[in-house]
């Protein structure tokens, strides 16, 4: 067990790795698409600690993703904050409200949890279509232009440099990555599996299991309000898309196929769905069939994706 | 006078408990010793499951008064009372099926390090933890099967692995609901080599249809009937019982 331990810590950081490697020889288009789906892949990483370890399929966190992306953009245009400034604010505001929804939502269970995550991104969605004035609707805000640098450790960082982008994005995702590791693999992971497997058995044995989601809900919200601030701040652009319902499901899309309660899944599951979007899109504007027809398959045939198959066919461990 | 009463480790004062017209808990006072074993025993219907659910916290009681070393946990959630030490065992094998052997001994086990070692380092706290279920897997004798899948074991090995993980938690009193039924004779003499071994530090309320094996192991029976208690002496006195006779034979 501490052998294959080992290896798959080395498999996480060689994934990292690979990415770094490949920031020399892609060119700047690649560049920018996989910077997108490595933000995309920090949404997925949040999603799943709920969905993969906790068990709770939640059908709103698009609201969590906007959450980020609104709370980091709208100082940013009108109050005219700095970059790394707003990045802690929209943090520290996606904490705060997966607390306040989860508090709520938690209090059910299955299918009615689904629908109520699912009712309270659909009032943030229209709220942001509803206060257009500030929000800018469909059409969006795109960020003035001192937003598009800043200074940290007296560092001048050229956010319209591909490259920098590319480097910030790995850095948070290398650091959520190891973060959600040691989580999965200790305490944390333990208790969230734990209530995911038997809930009944694990508040009878002495855990407060409502706290236990509760903590993972913020977690949870807390990585994917991270991610929507990343992409809100990295493309200087932010819109009521982003809180629509589509990317609710994406982002579940992109844990199944990965793999749902594996910590690579997430990741790969976004590299694979984006791609293959954009695979079909040169042939067909319907590419969201795609999508749908993704999930079909999953559910009938593949529900472990492609990590959580490979783990049970060879009894692999992977976190 | 209130000197020479002794002290219970639990206790219910005029506990009630009702699914709509059905009366199914009425008015039980109950007292437990520390370190005995309990049998219940009753006919089916008598309120036994939920009388040990009111207990353990499954189910909150409509009135009454249970006491738990000295501590009133009537209005406490169940992962409260667990956590003072009350485990419970369901009628129907509750485990973590999905997970390994070793897996869900150390879930019951980081509870218990968890409560004894929040200050002591990270690393500490792993190893204390590898310790309590290598103990536990000894103690139920499933030591050979740590990396199993739980849902591979026989279904005798699964209520075993429920009691491991119960063991765990270092419970102060345990709740047994029907632990033997579904148990092969062999099985059940094994079961009863355990609960002699776990009993050494602990209290044990057991919930039994089987008789002969409550019997053989109580210290002192309790008979329910229609929700409240008919009678409680030493499993020979209750044997001898006419009320008892006539509740189980209808005489």
């Amino acid at each position: 067990m501490e052998n294959s331990r080992k290896s798959s810590l080395v498999l996480h950081i060689g994934v990292l790795a690979l990415l770094f490697l490949l920031s020399f020889i892609l060119s700047d288009y690649h560049q920018l698409t996989i910077t997108r789906i490595m933000v995309l892949a920090i949404f997925a990483l949040g999603y799943n600690i709920l969905f993969g370890y906790v068990g709770l399929l939640s059908l709103g966190h698009a609201m969590f993703f906007a959450c980020g992306l609104y709370a980091a953009g709208l100082p940013v245009y009108y109050l005219g904050w700095e970059v790394p400034s707003a990045f802690l604010f929209a943090i520290v505001i996606s904490a705060f409200s997966a607390t306040l929804i989860g508090a709520i939502a938690l209090r059910t269970q299955g299918v009615a949890f689904m629908i109520v995550t699912l009712m309270f991104s659909q009032v943030a969605y229209l709220a942001t279509l509803y206060f257009s004035d500030i929000t800018g609707g469909d059409e969006g805000l795109v960020l003035p232009e001192h937003a598009r640098s800043f200074a940290i450790l007296g560092m001048q960082v050229d956010l319209t440099s591909p490259q920098t982008r590319y480097y910030i994005t790995l850095g948070l995702l290398s650091a959520s990555v190891l973060i959600v590791y040691r989580w999965v693999n200790g305490g944390p992971g333990r208790e969230w599996v734990a209530v995911r497997e038997n809930e009944l058995r694990t508040r009878m044995l002495g855990y407060n299991t409502f706290l236990i989601k509760l903590k993972a809900m913020v977690i949870s919200g807390t990585l994917s309000g991270g991610a929507g601030a990343t992409y809100g701040l990295l493309f200087a652009y932010i819109g009521s898309t982003f809180a629509s319902i589509q990317y609710s499901i994406d982002v579940l899309l992109f844990t199944l196929l990965g793999g749902a309660g594996t910590v690579l899944g997430p990741i790969l599951g976004s590299f694979i769905m984006f791609y293959m979007i954009d695979f079909f899109s040169g042939y067909t504007t319907a590419y969201l069939l795609a999508t749908g027809v993704v999930l079909i398959l999953l559910i009938v045939y593949f529900p472990l994706g492609v990590l959580g198959t490979l783990r049970k066919k060879w009894r692999l461990w992977l976190p | 006078m209130e000197a020479l009463v002794a002290v219970s480790l639990l206790s219910t004062k005029k506990l009630n408990r009702r699914f709509g017209g059905v009366v199914a808990v009425k008015d039980i006072d109950f007292s437990l010793e520390q370190g005995e074993i309990r049998g219940i025993i009753g006919p089916n219907g008598a309120g036994k499951t939920t009388f040990v659910n009111l207990l353990s916290g499954r189910l909150a009681s409509d009135s009454g008064q249970i006491v738990f070393r000295g501590v009133d946990i009537t209005g406490q959630p169940a992962w409260k009372r667990a956590r003072l030490g009350i485990a419970y065992t369901f009628q129907i094998t509750s485990i973590y099926p999905g997970l390994t052997v070793f897996e869900n001994v150390a879930i019951g086990a980081q509870m218990r390090s968890h409560q004894s070692s929040k200050s002591r380092p990270w690393t500490d706290w792993k190893t204390n933890l590898e310790e309590i279920v290598g103990s536990c897997l000894r103690m139920t004798g499933l030591d050979w099967s740590r990396t199993r899948l739980a849902a591979e074991l026989a279904y005798g090995h699964q209520r075993l692995l429920e009691i491991a993980v119960n063991l765990a938690v270092d419970p102060v009193l345990f709740i047994l609901d029907e632990p033997t039924q579904g148990l092969s004779v062999d099985e059940i003499r094994e079961f009863t080599d355990l609960l002699r071994r776990i009993r050494s530090d602990r209290t044990i309320i057991l919930i039994e249809h089987n008789l002969p094996f409550v019997m053989n192991l109580a210290d002192r029976v309790t008979v329910m009937d229609q929700g409240g208690i008919l009678a409680e002496n030493d499993p020979k006195g209750i044997q001898v019982d006419a009320r008892v006779k006539a509740a189980y034979l209808g005489e």
